[in-house]
């Protein structure tokens, strides 16, 4: 998946206006909540097969993070 | 099927719960999570009274006389000692000639419970088993933890369970105590006692608890689900030697659509194969099973014969499924 890719459908899940980078903040959106953390977790499980766990999920405070976690190779 | 369950009469509605917590989007929360309102009980109420109400309504067409065992699920017990199974006995006079026992579930606990009932029956021991779940997680819960107050609603469910009930097939049961934390009430025990001045912690944005209240890691106990629950789907249809496409309907522990959704797309359960029954009463721990069920056979969604799968899953870490056939 491409970055730009990543960008349109993580920030549908966020609900939030796309124009989202690396450092962009995410606890700046009230959306960024416990059931939008959930929705995360599943998408990067069905899209990329990484499994987030509760604590790598609590570590993303930028989108920059997540993408981190999801892995390079996956989002490029 | 001898079954029934009993709500409180106070309904906590969401509209109530926003002006609680203004911020919260409730609207949204009632797409994504399913639950418009809650039943909470009194503050003299417990979880044994509930037990006994649903029982007393159970027992309008069953003679009570031929039970011989009561199984108690609870989590909100009025006392450590004694148990509360034996005050049930006493408060519904049953038979003196009649076992009792509580049990220590939450979610998973009705399926618990099938297990034990059927291992009685099997075992001769008894032949007519009240089965109770009750629980008032209500009264766990921090004023200020919002997240868990819009779930959590107080119920209690009553059963019969003998040869001529419904049919019960093989269980898949496990265990992970690693998880204790993750769904816990930390004070209140003997191991910490309560403490009158126990600190609030804020544990995620804007929500609140103390030592002295519930805690659940919601999303670690969302990743467990999403692990566990698939597999157990499958190893409990081929236990029972059943392709899941013979099953005709399943009745999943009522967490909160949003986990729901996930878990019955990853377990790949057709849409009209699966139950959702949550919408007024929330997630009432170990009676959401029960309650769904009667409310699935009351609705006709469910008939006499129909293969049901039955899958508890929560606190503990604790999870159990197995197949019923009506």
């Amino acid at each position: 998946m491409t970055k730009q890719e990543f960008y349109k459908i993580f920030s549908e899940k966020m609900r939030v206006e796309n124009n989202l980078n690396e450092e962009t903040s995410l606890e700046i959106f009230n959306s960024w909540d416990s059931w939008t953390r959930m929705d995360v977790m599943v998408f990067v499980d069905q899209t990329f097969k990484v499994n987030l766990t509760a604590n790598d999920i609590m570590e993303v405070k930028t989108v920059g993070d997540l993408m981190k976690k999801i892995g390079e190779n996956n989002i490029q | 099927m001898h079954l029934e369950y009993y709500l409180p009469d106070n309904v906590l509605t969401n509209i109530e719960l926003a002006k609680e917590f203004p911020n919260w989007d409730y609207a949204g929360f009632e797409k994504k999570v399913g639950i418009i309102s809650r039943h909470i009980v009194d503050k003299n109420e417990t979880a044994l009274d509930l037990a006994e109400k649903a029982s007393m309504k159970l027992l309008e067409t069953v003679d009570k006389s031929s039970i011989d065992f009561i199984l108690l699920c609870t989590q909100s017990p009025d006392y450590f000692l004694p148990t509360s199974a034996c005050i049930l006995q006493s408060r519904l006079n049953l038979s003196k000639n009649c076992g009792a026992l509580d049990f220590n579930l939450g979610c998973s606990g009705f399926v618990y419970g099938l297990a034990l009932a059927k291992s009685l029956l099997l075992s001769g021991i008894a032949s007519n088993i009240l089965l109770v779940v009750a629980e008032t997680y209500s009264k766990h819960l921090h004023p200020n933890d919002k997240v868990n107050r819009v779930i959590f609603g107080d119920a209690a469910a009553a059963s019969i369970i003998n040869k001529d009930s419904f049919s019960i097939g093989e269980f898949v049961l496990g265990t992970d105590g690693n998880g204790a934390k993750d769904l816990i009430v930390k004070n209140g025990g003997l191991k910490n006692k309560n403490e009158p001045d126990a600190k609030d912690f804020e544990y995620s944005t804007g929500n609140f608890t103390s030592d002295n209240h519930l805690y659940m890691n919601g999303l670690e106990i969302f990743n467990f689900s999403l692990n566990a629950i698939p597999e157990l789907v499958l190893q409990t249809a081929e236990k029972n030697n059943l392709k899941m496409s013979e099953i005709d309907y399943f009745i999943f522990h009522q967490a909160n659509a949003h986990m729901l959704n996930y878990l019955r797309m990853k377990s790949q359960i057709d849409a009209d194969k699966f139950c959702y029954d949550l919408e007024e009463t929330g997630n009432t721990v170990s009676a959401t099973i029960p309650i769904a069920l009667k409310n699935s056979f009351s609705k006709g969604l469910i008939k006499k014969g129909d293969k049901v799968m039955l899958v508890g899953f929560g606190v503990g870490l604790s999870w159990g499924a197995t197949i019923i056939t009506l």
